[in-house]
Order: structure tokens, then C-alpha cells, then sequence
């Protein structure tokens, strides 16, 4: 293949789309929230305040 | 159950705002057995790391330790704690 301008041009656009893709993608994962569940069981036991 | 309930009611929601847990809600379970005596809530951090750095906090916490202290002296109010951590799914309408 002949490296040109027009070779070379398309192949670095999709490489900037693609990194940008997968920094956005990740980012966005690590923005999830993260939820917590939590069940308590309680005793019968009597407090005062 | 009216004790923890009450120490949530009137101390460990605000501890928790203190320490950046957000609160998505309280439930008592409808089986009369289980409601008699369990309490189910659900935080939400920004991260895992956020959420351990939210509890180590919580519990150095003055306050928490004193409140804490102060609702056990007749014994322990806590007899079991289960945790699971989670996450949305992408189908989850939280997302």
C-alpha cells in the first residue's frame, strides 16, 4: 500500500474515534454509582436515648 | 426493632449525610416474622472506594461512636449486619 495523504488521513481518523470511543466508554463506567444493601437484624435489647 | 429504628431516625441519617452516603430509602420486610425485627436500606456512593472511605470515616466519627455506645448499653441492639455491594445494569431505569 502507498502511504499518502488520502491512505493516511482515514486511518488516523479512526484511530482518534476509536480511542475516543473507549476513553468515553470507560470514563462513563467509572462513573457508575455503586449501591450497598444492607439488612440489619435486631436484638431486643432496650436503650435509653 | 423501635430502637434502631429510632437511632436511624434520630441520629444516623444525619451522621451518614455528614459523611457523604447517600440515602435511597428504608424497608421493613411485609412476612410479619421477618418485620419484627429487620431493616433493609439502600446507600449509594460514587464509587467502592468512595463507599469505604465513607464508612471508615462514619466510624471515627465522635458522634457516631458516641451514639453508638450510648444504644448499646443495655446490650447489643445489632444481632446480625449483611452487605452486598452493587451496581446498575444498563437496563436498570437508575441508570
Amino acid at each position: 500500500m502507498t502511504i499518502t495523504p488520502r491512505t493516511v488521513i482515514p486511518a488516523l481518523l479512526t484511530l482518534v474515534v476509536g480511542f475516543s470511543a473507549g476513553l468515553f466508554f470507560s470514563v462513563a463506567a467509572q462513573d457508575q454509582k455503586v449501591y450497598e444493601l444492607r439488612t440489619y437484624t435486631a436484638t431486643r435489647a432496650t436503650w435509653a436515648i | 426493632m423501635g430502637n434502631l429504628n429510632a437511632r436511624f431516625r434520630d441520629h444516623t441519617i444525619r451522621i451518614f449525610r455528614k459523611h457523604g452516603m447517600e440515602i435511597v430509602g428504608f424497608w421493613v420486610p411485609t412476612d410479619p416474622e421477618l418485620a419484627d425485627d429487620t431493616l433493609i436500606y439502600v446507600l449509594e456512593h460514587d464509587s467502592r472506594a468512595a463507599a469505604d472511605a465513607s464508612w471508615q470515616a462514619f466510624g471515627q466519627d465522635p458522634e457516631w461512636r458516641e451514639v453508638a455506645a450510648a444504644s448499646n448499653a443495655n446490650g447489643q441492639i445489632l444481632a446480625n449486619v449483611e452487605r452486598q455491594y452493587m451496581q446498575a445494569t444498563d437496563y436498570s431505569p437508575l441508570r
